[in-house]
């Protein structure tokens, strides 16, 4: 969704940004990259990316499903 | 109920052919303005004209739309239901839909008209869909726990998008 969890996720943003002209976060920890990704495309371009998306999640959850000796960290947004 | 994968094109096509007056709302409204977030419904306000509820009828009847959570049962909508304010939540066969009477507080879809802008998300399948700054509004408005972190992630796509 865009958001690091925890404690070291300003550490962790902090280490990417002097590769970047442009930040990479946001002050509330947002992914400023994915918006930016997201803004370059049309609309349509931005629903059938989502649709993609969905599709891949429901298949990795049909896979967990298939085989839940699968790790759970793999299947978590 | 309908056990199937999203496909939120086929939803807006079905609607769109049949003429319905809609407006997107929740997180395919945040998608379609840019907000890279995951939603697996999508969410409308409808017109609730006798003429637009019979016409939409029409539609889910081509989505073989019913309620979700049912069970085994299979009911569908009916247009005093359409007609009414609340949220009908159902499956189609391209996915769970959500037709929403009003949302906020109290908005229907007349009062939301002046905040939406046109988008095309396929050649010839034109919507409408609410603007940013009010699908914000909305959620400050409601406070949803839920929407917290996605309201972080509107905002800051909104500055980006206003540069």
């Amino acid at each position: 969704m865009g958001i690091l969890p925890g404690e070291d996720s300003k550490r962790q943003m902090q280490a990417c940004q002097p590769l970047l002209e442009e930040p990479a976060y946001s002050e509330d920890g947002v992914d400023l990259t994915l918006i930016r990704w997201m803004l370059s495309l049309t609309p349509a371009e931005r629903l059938r990316t989502l649709q993609n998306a969905v599709r891949s999640l429901l298949k990795l959850r049909g896979l967990k499903k298939r085989d839940p000796r699968l790790p759970d960290d793999r299947f978590e947004s | 109920m309908t056990d199937s994968s999203p496909d939120f094109e086929a939803l807006l096509r079905i609607l769109v052919k049949h003429h319905v007056d809609f407006i997107v709302v929740g997180g395919i409204c945040a998608v379609l303005h840019g907000a890279g977030i995951a939603t697996f419904d999508l969410d409308v306000v409808h017109s609730r004209t006798p003429e637009n509820v019979e016409r939409l009828l029409v539609a889910l009847d081509a989505l073989d739309a019913s309620y979700r959570g049912q069970g085994t049962r299979r009911i569908r909508p009916q247009a005093s239901h359409l007609s009414s304010s609340g949220h009908q939540l159902l499956m189609t066969r391209w996915g769970p839909l959500d037709l929403l009477g009003e949302i906020g507080s109290g908005l229907r879809y007349d009062d939301l008209l002046n905040q939406t802008v046109e988008m095309e998300v396929e050649p010839g399948v034109a919507i409408r869909v609410l603007n940013l700054e009010a699908l914000i509004k909305v959620k400050e408005e409601l406070g949803h726990e839920k929407d917290k972190p996605v309201l972080a992630i509107l905002r800051r796509t909104l500055e980006a998008a206003k540069g």
